[in-house]
C-alpha cells in the first residue's frame, strides 16, 4: 500500500569514484552530520568532516562505520566497497580540515550564533564553495547576512535517518543565487535523493504542512472522543498512512517532535494552527519521549 | 440518471452528482434496485422532488456535504418523503451525526459516515451515532457498507470524524503554503510523500477528495470549536469560487483536463 520509499545514498555504495564526484565537507558529527556524511560516501564521494568536539567525532565516525557495515550486511554494498568509502573519509577538530572542499553542509546544533560565526569562518575560509546548511528550524537568509557571499549560501535539509529517507529540501534564502541551488539540487540527486525547491519560510514544507496531523490527534486525544490506539489505527487503515500519529510521534522522539511545533508556532508569531498542545509538555516532564526512553504514547519493553 | 432508476427503488442515493451517482453506480452493478436523486440545489434539474422515490426506499444514503445549506434542505426534503423505519445513512463531513438528527426532527434510525475518497485503496470507513440511534442501526449500516466493499469502524460523534479531519487540516495547510508560495504543488506534494510518508500528496489527496469538501470538513470544525485556527486557506477559497474543486471538475491544485496523471499520481502536462 502507498508508495515504496527506496533505501537511497548510504545504501548504495558503489566503491568506483564518480565522474561527478565532489569533495564534500560536513559541519558537525552528531545524528544527521554523521548520517549524511555517510550517504555522501556511500554515493561515491569524498568526505572532510569537521567536528569540534573530539568524543563526538570519534561516535560520529563509529556511526558512520556502522552504518556501512549494515549496508554489507543487507548486501546492499560489499566489504571493499566499504573500506574504499571509508578511506574517502578525513576527519578533523579543526575547520581547517575542511580546506579544499568545493562543497560544505553544516550540520551544527541549531544555534543562530554558532551558524553565523561558523558561515562567516567558511565563507572567508572558501570563498567558491556553496555552503549549505541542515537547519530545520533557522532562517537561511539569516544565516546567510554572517557570510561574505550571501549568494553562495542555501539551505539543505536532510531527513532522519539520512539513509533511508529519500528527500532533501533544497531552500532558497533571499539572496541564494540559482548556480548554488543548482549544484545543491545535483548533489542531492547524486547521493540518490529527491531535491526539492523550498522558499525560506518557517518550517520550509514538511515541518509545517505535517504539523495538523499531530495536532488535530493531539486535540481528539485532549477531548477524550478518542484514544491513543483508535486514532492510530483509523489513520492507518481508513486514512492509508503507514503510521499513526502517536506512533509516529514515539518514533521521533516526542521532545524532538514539540522542539519543531515550538519553533514553528514562535516563527508564525503564535499562527493557532501551530499551538503546540499542553499534552506534549506534560509528557515531556514525565520524561516519556517515546521509543528511546522506553514511554512514550504506548509502553516499549526492552 | 433519471432513464436508470428503478422504478421501486430500495436504496436512494441522494447528493451532488459525483457521490450520488457514483454509489448508486456500485450499488446498481449488485443489481440491488437503486435510484440517484441529485436536487436541483445540488445540480440536479430535473425538478422533480424526493417524494415518490423515497416513499418505497428501505435505505437512504445522503451525500451532500457542500455548500451545508443545500445539505440542510435536502435532509428537510427527506424526512418529509420517507416512510417511518427506513435507515438513513448520511455524509457527516459538513455535520455531525447529532446535527443531523436534529436537522431530521430528532430521527434515530440515522448512522453517519465519513469518507473522503471513495476511490482510495484503503477501502474504510468512519460510522458514527447519535447518542439516541437503536444498536441494530450500526450494524444495518455497516453491512450496507460491507456490500460495496468497505469496511467500517464506529467512531465518536465528532466533527468530521477522524480521517476527515485529519487528511482535511493538511490539506489546507498545504494550501496554505501553496498560497504562500513556499513551494510548488508538485514539490509540496512530493515533500509530504518523501518527508512525512503520506501516501499522497496533500494537494492531489484534496483534489480527489472535491475541494468542497475540504472546505465542508474545515466549516465544520470552524463552527463546533469556534476557533480561527479552521478557517480555510485563501488559496483553496479561491479554487472553489472559480469552479475549481477537484478531479470531478476537471481541475484543482492542477489540471485533469489537458493532463494524465501516471501512476506515481505526477501530472505530465
Amino acid at each position: 500500500m502507498g508508495p515504496s520509499f527506496p533505501s537511497q545514498g548510504g545504501e548504495t555504495v558503489s566503491g568506483e569514484t564518480q565522474a561527478d564526484s565532489l569533495i564534500v565537507g560536513v559541519v558537525g558529527a552528531g545524528t544527521m552530520g554523521a548520517g549524511i556524511a555517510q550517504a555522501l560516501l556511500g554515493s561515491g564521494h569524498t568526505v572532510k568532516l569537521y567536528e569540534p568536539q573530539a568524543e563526538n567525532l570519534e561516535r560520529g565516525v563509529a556511526t558512520i562505520r556502522a552504518g556501512l557495515s549494515r549496508s554489507v550486511e543487507r548486501r546492499r554494498t560489499t566489504e571493499l566497497a566499504r573500506t574504499v568509502a571509508l578511506d574517502r573519509l578525513t576527519t578533523g577538530v579543526d575547520l581547517s580540515v575542511l580546506d579544499g572542499c568545493a562543497f560544505v553542509i553544516e550540520a551544527a546544533p541549531e544555534s543562530p550564533d554558532l551558524k553565523r560565526e561558523l558561515f562567516a569562518r567558511l565563507g572567508g575560509m572558501l570563498p567558491e564553495a556553496v555552503l549549505a546548511s541542515n537547519t530545520s528550524s533557522l532562517s537561511i537568509t539569516g544565516i546567510a547576512s554572517a557570510a561574505p557571499r550571501r549568494e553562495r549560501v542555501v539551505g539543505m535539509h536532510f531527513f532522519n535517518p539520512v539513509h533511508s529517507m529519500a528527500l532533501v529540501e533544497v531552500v532558497a534564502g533571499d539572496a541564494s543565487s540559482e548556480d548554488a541551488l543548482t549544484a545543491t539540487d545535483d548533489l542531492a540527486r547524486a547521493m540518490g535523493k529527491s531535491p526539492v525547491r523550498a522558499a525560506d519560510t518557517p518550517g520550509f514544507i514538511v515541518n509545517r504542512v505535517n504539523r495538523a496531523f499531530y495536532s488535530e490527534a493531539l486535540r481528539m486525544l485532549g477531548e477524550r472522543t478518542a484514544s491513543v490506539e483508535d486514532v492510530d489505527s483509523v489513520l492507518r487503515e481508513a486514512g492509508g498512512f503507514p503510521m499513526g500519529p502517536f506512533e509516529l510521534m514515539d518514533l521521533i522522539g516526542l521532545d524532538v517532535n514539540y522542539a519543531v511545533t515550538c519553533s514553528v508556532y514562535e516563527a508564525y508569531f503564535h499562527e493557532p494552527r501551530f499551538r503546540p498542545h499542553p499534552i506534549q509538555r506534560r509528557m515531556i516532564e514525565a520524561g516519556r519521549l517515546g521509543r528511546k526512553t522506553g514511554r512514550g504514547f504506548y509502553e516499549y519493553g526492552e | 440518471m433519471a432513464n436508470r432508476r428503478s422504478v421501486r427503488p430500495e436504496v436512494v442515493v441522494a447528493g451532488d452528482p459525483g457521490r450520488a451517482s457514483h454509489i448508486a453506480g456500485m450499488l446498481m452493478r449488485q443489481d440491488v434496485p437503486v435510484a440517484s436523486y441529485v436536487p436541483d440545489y445540488a445540480g440536479g434539474g430535473s425538478g422533480l422532488g424526493i417524494g415518490a422515490l423515497a416513499s418505497s426506499a428501505r435505505v437512504i444514503v445522503e451525500t451532500l456535504d457542500y455548500p451545508v445549506d443545500a445539505k440542510r434542505a435536502l435532509l428537510e426534503e427527506i424526512a418529509e418523503a420517507m416512510r417511518p423505519g427506513t435507515l438513513l445513512i448520511s455524509s457527516a463531513l459538513a455535520m455531525t451525526a447529532v446535527e443531523i438528527s436534529i436537522t431530521l426532527g430528532g430521527y434515530s434510525r440515522l448512522v453517519a459516515f465519513g469518507l473522503l475518497d471513495t476511490e482510495a485503496p484503503h477501502r474504510m470507513l468512519e460510522l458514527a451515532v447519535p447518542s439516541e440511534t437503536a444498536s441494530d442501526v450500526l450494524s444495518q449500516a455497516s453491512e450496507f457498507w460491507a456490500g460495496l466493499g468497505y469496511r467500517s469502524r464506529t467512531v465518536a460523534d465528532t466533527p468530521a470524524m477522524t480521517t476527515p479531519r485529519i487528511v482535511c487540516c493538511i490539506v489546507n495547510e498545504a494550501a496554505w503554503a501553496l498560497g504562500e508560495g513556499v513551494a510548488s504543488p508538485e514539490d509540496i506534494d512530493t515533500a509530504m510523500r518523501l518527508g512525512a510518508r503520506h501516501p499522497e500528496g496533500p494537494l492531489r489527496r484534496g483534489d480527489r477528495i472535491g475541494l468542497h469538501r475540504v472546505a465542508a470538513v474545515l466549516q465544520n470544525l470552524e463552527d463546533y470549536y469556534g476557533e480561527e485556527r479552521y478557517r480555510p486557506a485563501p488559496e483553496l477559497r479561491r479554487l472553489i469560487l472559480t469552479g475549481r474543486m477537484g478531479v470531478e471538475y476537471g481541475s484543482g491544485f492542477y489540471d485533469y483536463t489537458a493532463s494524465v496523471a501516471d501512476h506515481n499520481g505526477d501530472v505530465t502536462s
